[in-house]
């Protein structure tokens, strides 16, 4: 079965989240949360269960999509 | 205990000191302690930044990209415990500077505030104690019999 659109979606902000720089965490967290909004509405589980249950599909997201890169340095 | 203008001896009155030369001499030290204040907490901004980075790093290697264990898994509860708690205690200190300051780092008191609630996001994740059941039900919903 496919990885749904929606928690490739989640995976990404999550990623970006992790990676950005810290002018973005504001920006990038308030994306990660919506992301997660979205999923869990569509599978009709809470933020806290739908986090759990694809936690362990993130590492196989990563790999699939060439990741991690190598991290910016901070200035 | 005497003050300076107390008669002593007989002899006249020593003047009042020049009250406007000590508070400006100590609005000078003021400024000195402020701007080595903020130059240290802008230094353990900094520390705390390449530690999380770091830690990152790790946890993708470790706890995502490979098959973490048991020790694996306490230990990075740990680390992220202690993230957890430097940020907010950096976070707590931020309050005390002005906007004005910060900015002399290039940093605001919302970036913090987010920085520690990524940091606290990972912790939750990490030591998520959701219903072993639901879960299951919910990763079948999702990838079918992928997981």
């Amino acid at each position: 079965m496919p990885r749904p659109e929606s928690i490739a979606a989640v995976h990404a902000a999550k990623y970006d989240l992790r990676w950005c720089s810290p002018e973005e965490k504001e920006c990038k967290l308030e994306s990660y949360h919506e992301a997660l909004r979205v999923a869990a509405s569509q599978f009709g589980a809470s933020v806290t269960d739908l986090k759990e249950a694809i936690r362990k599909d993130f590492g196989p997201w990563m790999k699939e999509n060439n990741l991690p890169k190598a991290p910016v340095e901070p200035e | 205990m005497k003050t300076p203008d107390a008669v002593e001896d007989g002899a006249p009155p020593r003047p009042l000191p020049d009250r406007e030369v000590w508070t400006w001499v100590n609005s000078l030290i003021e400024d000195v302690r402020r701007e080595e204040e903020s130059d240290a907490f802008a230094q353990n901004l900094g520390r705390w930044d390449l530690a999380v980075r770091t830690f990152r790093r790790a946890e993708d290697e470790i706890m995502y990209l490979d098959d973490p264990s048991e020790p694996d898994r306490r230990f990075c509860l740990f680390l992220l415990h202690t993230l957890a708690a430097m940020g907010n205690r950096l976070l707590i200190h931020s309050q005390q500077f002005t906007a004005q300051e910060l900015d002399r780092f290039g940093v605001k008191h919302g970036q913090i505030e987010a920085y520690v609630a990524e940091v606290e996001e990972s912790l939750r994740e990490w030591s998520n104690d959701a219903d072993p059941q639901k879960v299951s039900d919910l990763e079948a919903a999702i990838f079918g019999a992928k997981t």
